[in-house]
Order: structure tokens, then sequence, then C-alpha cells
């Protein structure tokens, strides 16, 4: 029995940090609970999931959609898109299964790649690697995200590049039912021995294929993304502040907004220094620009944007002393007042 | 009190507010009676059922009964507290904007100065409040629970796990499965057992506790439940106004000559759950003067869209030709040097069914040719493969010439666990694609591998088959060579061919449920 097997490459860069994360679980349980009800899917199609932040791991292997669990998608800091190409070309060595005298291989697979910004490492090996090795064995789609993002790079890729806008309620839940009737009619096209390789028809309202790259200017990001830890337990969180999305209507018209407005505090737990980038970056951002400041996820401390002396944020409650959870030393916090000019802190990479 | 006029809603809630949005919070946490059920809802929705005016008026409500409860209970004893307003933040998961400003005013008979009010914090800023004020809360006690995917029909077995935040095990209490899914849960072995009757996605209320203590708390486990594939193909009938229909099932028995031939064809479950045609075909004959027998078997290519017609065009023109010629000159000269059969006699023979299966190939183009103009419509819409048959029994022996293009299977099977494969399927390795009939295949060099012809004593049977019946039962051409298997095959359909209605009996088994399998299916037997 032919098996068609289905990789997700999922951006879990901290610019996905809150409602994008969830949107994404959801989404891809959406995809893979359509794929159980159709009969040709649910006994052909493998899913195996594969996530990239800082760096890229297989968070599912390659599994029949019958038993395949929706994974926890983690979140890290950084878009290595390199390295996501590299462990989606490792896995395809692995587990795709040739057609050899004993035994009938696999369909072509389809990788469908989402991301949401610009990568942080230099994919350009990896790229050149895929076209050489892999681009016929395989096809990708890829789907951007939003507006911040790299198309001609993707463009490299893959002929099928995608942009995908979410700005109303229903265009997510439209999406995902795209990618899953994507893939029943790929499934059911081997299945009849059709072989037809071209994608199921995109909604213009909230998709559309983008053949050259629109020359989107090195523009600031839509997010800016601080790490810090509280103090009381430990454990870290991520502040997320994003330009108001009505700034980025016309790509040509630069409005005079440079601020960013605080739009969540969510807690981490400790893996998300697993999926960061080990290199350390020099990004800053000034605190002049950024609109809002948190209170902690865990404790409840009234900021979660103390900057200690070792430069890293904690949660503090208060004036006085706090233990830095990071280089454990007692610092002394004053108080300041409002109208103090801002300083610069290091940002995350996206 | 002194009367400070009337205070409206709005002003008492800016004032006391956050210590009644903690306490409506606290029916959010998760514990065995917790009056609302939190995993569901983000933060924000949380967070603004808390701080909306009515909530805080119905809170206000109920604390002030309270109050009156206690003064009537205990009259001589203190503990009634004037309610000093507390400043933002609330103590939530996710933390949403800070809002407006919230001014610090005591709410006490003798009214002391009122403190400034404090504005939204920058980042970077420290507050000059300190610490004691506000009490850090419990953080909100993340699990999760595993549960694999079970299937409807299938008996199911398996442990319950879980962790917290930190990884630490939990053990679960109680586990509350509604009975129409059909499984139980036993907290002494955390076995999940019994025989799921639902399929679709479920959220099972749970009680947990830490191998240490023997408090429960509240959780959920997310069950997956397959459907039985087999309740996932529809059967639907194609569109009344599709041309070159034809019937979803065909069958033929000739019986005669002491021997006995049958043909079967059956619309395979993945055209039925399309709405579309069979698109395989068959022919039989047998001629009683000169005993051959001929057959045909063809499977019009998934791709195109005519191709049902062609299969049907392919096996009718050039069976029709193999039966003309077998019974006239052509059979006449061939049927001494089958019977002598010696090295130069087998020669002759074999170039005579070289010509014979050429001719008839191109019959079957031209036939397809023809229909392709009468329609408008490409020749490749009408694409087939052919597998065909001439054979002829003597005694002990039977003769067999073949002719084999695309997938499928032609073979005399016989004795026990021997096969002669009667050549190799078109294909080979990449994909799904197999060669068709057409032009090109008849005017290629290697058109003589395609046939073969041999005489062997002690055969049980000669089969054709398309690739609906091949693929499950052999899967690769190395299969295909490997008599054991064969032998699968032959113990299936045996005890079929041996009632009084052999035909409608392999008609019946082709229906056979294989997952991946659902090609049309088509077989023909001489036994």
């Amino acid at each position: 029995m032919r098996r068609l097997p289905v990789f997700f490459v999922l951006d879990c860069s901290e610019s996905m940090a809150g409602e994008n994360l969830n949107k994404m679980e959801q989404g891809l349980q959406s995809i893979v609970k359509k794929l159980r009800t159709d009969p040709h899917a649910l006994e052909s199609v493998y899913i195996s999931v594969i996530a990239f932040a800082g760096v890229a791991k297989t968070v599912a292997p390659l599994i029949e959609v019958a038993s395949f669990y929706p994974p926890r998608l983690p979140l890290g800091g950084g878009t290595s898109l390199g390295a996501a190409l590299d462990a989606l070309m490792t896995e395809i060595d692995k587990a795709v299964v040739k057609t050899t005298a004993e035994r009938k291989g696999d369909w072509k697979p389809i990788v469908y790649l989402f991301t949401d910004g610009r990568p942080t490492d230099n994919p350009a090996s990896a790229i050149r690697k895929w076209n050489k090795n892999y681009s016929r064995k395989a096809s990708i789609v890829a789907i951007g995200l939003g507006k911040d993002l790299d198309f001609s790079l993707l463009g490299q890729l893959t002929d099928n590049v995608i942009q995908f806008d979410d700005v109303t309620d229903g265009d997510f839940g439209k999406f995902v039912a795209w990618v899953s009737a994507s893939v029943v009619a790929h499934s059911k096209s081997v299945g009849d021995n059709k072989g037809i390789n071209e994608l199921a028809a995109l909604d213009p309202s909230i998709m559309r294929m983008i053949k050259e790259g629109p020359q989107t200017p090195l523009a600031d990001e839509a997010c800016v993304t601080l790490v810090g830890r509280c103090q009381k337990f430990k454990r870290p969180y991520i502040i997320k502040y994003e330009r108001e999305k009505k700034a980025l209507n016309t790509r040509d018209f630069k409005l005079d907004v440079s601020s960013y407005h605080l739009t969540g505090c969510y807690p981490l737990d400790e893996e998300y220094f697993a999926w960061s980038d080990p290199r350390s970056s020099n990004l800053q951002v000034n605190t002049s620009a950024l609109v809002g400041s948190p209170g902690c996820p865990h404790c409840g401390n009234a900021t979660a944007f103390a900057v200690c002396a070792c430069g890293n944020l904690l949660c503090v409650s208060g004036d006085g002393y706090a233990d830095c959870p990071w280089c454990e030393k007692s610092i002394y916090f004053g108080s300041s007042a409002a109208g103090d000019d801002g300083f610069d802190v290091q940002r995350g990479r996206g | 009190m002194t009367d400070k006029g009337k205070t409206s809603l709005a002003d008492l809630k800016a004032q006391q507010g956050p210590v009644f949005e903690d306490m409506v919070f606290g029916l959010f946490r998760p514990n065995k009676h917790q009056v609302f059920e939190a995993k569901e809802l983000s933060a924000e929705l949380i967070a603004e059922f808390c701080q909306s005016e009515e909530t805080f008026g119905a809170a206000l409500e109920f604390a002030n009964k309270l109050k009156a409860i206690w003064a009537l209970k205990y009259p001589d004893q203190p503990g009634l507290k004037r309610i000093a307003a507390q400043p933002a933040p609330q103590p939530q998961p996710a933390i949403p904007l800070p809002t407006e400003e919230s001014p610090v005013i005591n709410d006490d008979d003798n009214a002391a100065t009122p403190l400034p009010a404090a504005q939204p914090l920058k980042p970077g800023q420290i507050p000059s409040v300190s610490a004691g004020a506000i009490p850090p809360i419990e953080p909100v006690m993340k699990t999760r629970f595993n549960l694999p995917n079970c299937r409807v029909g299938v008996a199911y077995s398996a442990t319950i796990s879980g962790t917290d935040a930190a990884s630490v095990p939990l053990i679960v209490t109680d586990m509350q499965i509604p009975a129409e899914i059909g499984l139980t849960f036993d907290p002494e072995s955390q076995l999940v057992t019994g025989l799921p009757q639902l399929d679709g996605e479920f959220e099972l209320a749970l009680y947990w506790r830490y191998a240490s203590t023997s408090e429960h708390n509240a959780g959920m486990v997310h069950l997956i439940a397959n459907p039985d594939p087999k309740s996932l193909w529809k059967v639907n009938e194609p569109a009344p106004e599709q041309p070159y229909a034809k019937p979803h099932l065909d069958q033929q028995l000739i019986s005669a000559d002491g021997l006995r031939l049958l043909a079967a064809s059956r619309r395979g479950r993945s055209h039925e759950h399309g709405g579309t045609f069979r698109d395989d075909d068959f022919f039989l004959d047998h001629d009683m003067a000169g005993s051959w027998s001929v057959m045909l078997v063809a499977d019009g290519a998934g791709s195109a869209i005519s191709s049902r017609e062609g299969a049907r065009l392919a096996v009718h023109s050039a069976g029709a030709y193999l039966v003309a010629q077998l019974k006239g000159d052509v059979g006449a000269k061939i049927l001494p040097l089958v019977q002598a059969w010696d090295d130069a006699a087998s020669h002759t023979v074999g170039s005579h069914f070289h010509y014979l299966f050429h001719t008839a190939a191109t019959a079957a183009v031209e036939a397809i040719e023809q229909q392709a103009q009468a329609a408008g419509a490409p020749v490749r819409d009408f694409a087939t493969t052919l597998l065909a048959v001439a054979t002829r029994r003597e005694g002990t022996h039977t003769f067999v010439a073949s002719f084999w293009m695309g997938d499928g299977a032609i073979a005399a099977y016989g004795p026990r666990g021997t096969v002669k494969l009667m050549g190799m399927p078109d294909g080979g390795e990449y994909a799904g694609q197999t060669r068709f009939l057409d032009r090109a295949a008849i005017a290629d060099a290697g058109f003589g591998k395609r046939v073969r012809i041999g005489r062997w004593s002690d055969i049980d049977a000669v089969l054709l088959m398309t690739d609906g019946v091949s693929d499950p039962y052999f899967e690769t051409d190395n299969g295909l060579q490997d008599g054991t298997k064969w032998d699968v095959l032959w113990d299936e359909l045996a005890p079929h061919l041996a009632g009084a209605a052999p035909e409608y009996a392999v008609l019946d088994w082709l229906h056979f449920f294989r997952q991946g399998h659902h090609d049309d299916r088509t077989i023909a037997i001489l036994w």
C-alpha cells in the first residue's frame, strides 16, 4: 500500500507568540481532523511535523493519520529557515520509502512550509542543496503569513508561493480548509493513479499566489519581542509589541509611526531556550519606541519590564531589592518618574 | 458612613474593583468544585468578565450580603473591614494592556487625603508602591494528558499518562467517559479499555493528583476516535448525462469441452466514492470446433476521461479478430505445430502469434482512433492497457499464447507453488504510470517481448487480471514471480470456482476490502 507523506514545516519564532501560535496549533488539528474523515486520505496520508525557530527539530515523526496526535508547538527566538530545510531533507531521507523490487515506495511527498517572517540565518546553501537533490523528489508549498516576508527567497525554493492575509475572523478557517482540501485532492489523485500535480484553487479573498517577489523594503519589522524571567518562579515569559496593523496597509506609503504597542505577555517554559538560536544577537530596541508595560504572567508582579544591570528583564513588584533570576545578584530597583528618557534593551530576533 | 451623596457603581468599581475581580477570578481556578470551566477560554475573555461592571455589581452585592450575615451572627466580633482600593495590575495568566488609571482612594469615614493617581507604567519604569500590597498569586497549573488514538470497532487498551508544566508525572483518579463512546477507565491500572463505538474528537473531563498527595484537581484529556475506514466509502452514481455509460458489474461463464472459463469485473471503491464509471473491461470466447479459448482484460487509464470506452473497444475488437483468425486458416496452420511441439514447431508458432497479436493490437488502436475522431477528442482520452491470451487444452497439456501491454498480470498457474508468468508489467519503478496501447507502442521494436508462448502439463489454471487484483496480492514485480503468493490467491479463488455459479461467486469475491487498494477489479480464469 503506497503512502502519501505530507510534511508540515512550521515557523515557531517569537513573532508567533500568543494568538498566532494558538491558531497554528488549532489549524493543524483541523487539517488532520478533515483528513481523518476522507477515505483516501485516512488510509494513505502520513504526516510529519517539523518546527523551527532558532533551531529546527522534528516534533512529530512520519505517522499515519489515524495515529497522529497533534503535538504542542514550541516557541523560540529566531527564524532559521536554513536549519528548517536541513531538518526537512534529513527527515525525507530517513522516512520516505523508495520503490524497490520488494516493496512499492511512497508517492512523491508534499511539504507545506509556513513562515511569518524573514529568515534570521542564511538559508542560501540549504536552498541550493534542496534545488539540487530534493526538488524533484518532493513538492513544496510555501505559505507566508502576513506581509513581513522575503518572497523572493521563498521563490527560489518553489514556484508555489502563497501569501495568506489573516485579516478577518473567518479567514484562518478558510485557509485551513484550503490546505485540507489540497491534501485530500492529492491523496485522491494518487489513489486514482491520476498523478496530477496542481494545487487546489486559491481563495482570492484571503490568499494569492506570489509569482515575482514584491520588493518589500527592509523596513522595520512588524513586531518586537523581549524575553524576561519571573523573579519568584524563575520561569521565563515573552513580551510582545506590535506595530499597529493599520500602519502596514500600504507598502509604499510609510506612515511615521515608529512605535510598537504592547499586545501581550505570555508565559514560557525552559523549552524556549532550547529552541532559540544559540548565536548571540545584537538587536536592540529603544524603550521610547515601546508603548505599554505588562505585569508578570507567572506571579502577578506589577511590572515584567524591569531591567537588571546585567541587561536582562525580570519582574518586580515595586522599588526595593530584587534577586535577578538571570545573574542571581541582588539589585536595588529605585522607582523612576514617568518622564525618564528611553534606553536600549536587547530584543529577540523575531 | 458619611453621606458622600450617591456614589455611582462605576465610581465604586474604580475604587474597589481589583478586590472583587480577584474574587471572581478565583471561581475560574481549576479545582474540584470550580464554578467556571476556564480551559477553553482566553485570558482576555476571563479578564473582561471579571472586570465588567455587571460582574462587579453582583460581586459587591454578594459581599454586602455576607457582611450582613456576619453582622447578624457575630455582632460583637471584629472582622468587618473597609476595603482599601488596590492599584492594578490584576493577576492573570496573560496580561492584557493596562487600561485607565485607577485612583487610590480610601473608603473610610474619616476620608484621608487621596494619594496621587498612579499612571500606567512605561517599559523599564519601576512603580513606587512596595511589594507588600499585592500578594503574588499561584500560577495556573498547566497539565497535559495523553491517550493514543482509538478506532471504532477495534478493541482498545491504553494507559493514560499526564504531566504538569514541570514534567512531574500525575495520577488520574477519575475520568468521565460518556457511555456512548464505549470505553471505561480503571483508576487502579490507569487503563482505558473497551470497544469504541463513536468516532470523533472528545474532550474528556478527569481528576488527577500528585503521587505524594491526595488532593484532587480537575483536568481534561483530548481523545481522538478514528472512524472505521470502511464506513467512509460512499457509493455514488455517475451523472445520467455522462457518455459511454457502463454497468458497474459484469460477469460471464463458458462451460464446454470439459473445461470452464469465466470473467468477472467490478467497479472499485474509489470510483464508487467519486461517482464515476468502471474503467475495466473483458472479453471471453471459446470455439467448440477448434477448442481455442480467447480471453482479454483491459484497464482504462485513470487520468483519461473516456478510457472506459477505450478499454471496451480494445477488448472487443482485438478479441473478435483473434477468434476469427483461430477459427480460420491461421488456426488450422497453428494446430499441428502446437501438437508436435518440437523446437522448430514452437518457433513457428511464436512467429504466427507475434503476427496475430500485432494485428489484433492494431485493430484495437484503430477502433479507438475511429471513436476519438467521431467524438472530436484526442486519442489519449481513451488510453487503456490490454492483456490477451489464446489458449488450447489437449489431454494433460495446456498451450498458452499471450500478449501483455500495461500493468496487471497473465500467468499459467500450477502445480502448487509454481507459476509461469507470461511477461512483466510495464511501469516498473516510477509512480503509478504504466504503458498504454497506442501506435507508438505497436511500432516499437520491443513489441516482440510482449508476446510469449508456452506449453505445459499440470496447469491448474490460466489467469489474467487487471492491477486492481494483482496489486493487493503481489504488490511488486518480485511478488508476481513468487509461487507462494499465487498459492494464496488460488486458495481463495478455488472454493468459488467449485460451485454452480462461479462467475457470480468470483464477482462477489472481487468486493474484498484491502486498505489502499480501491481500483476497479477484473479477472478472467480458465480452469
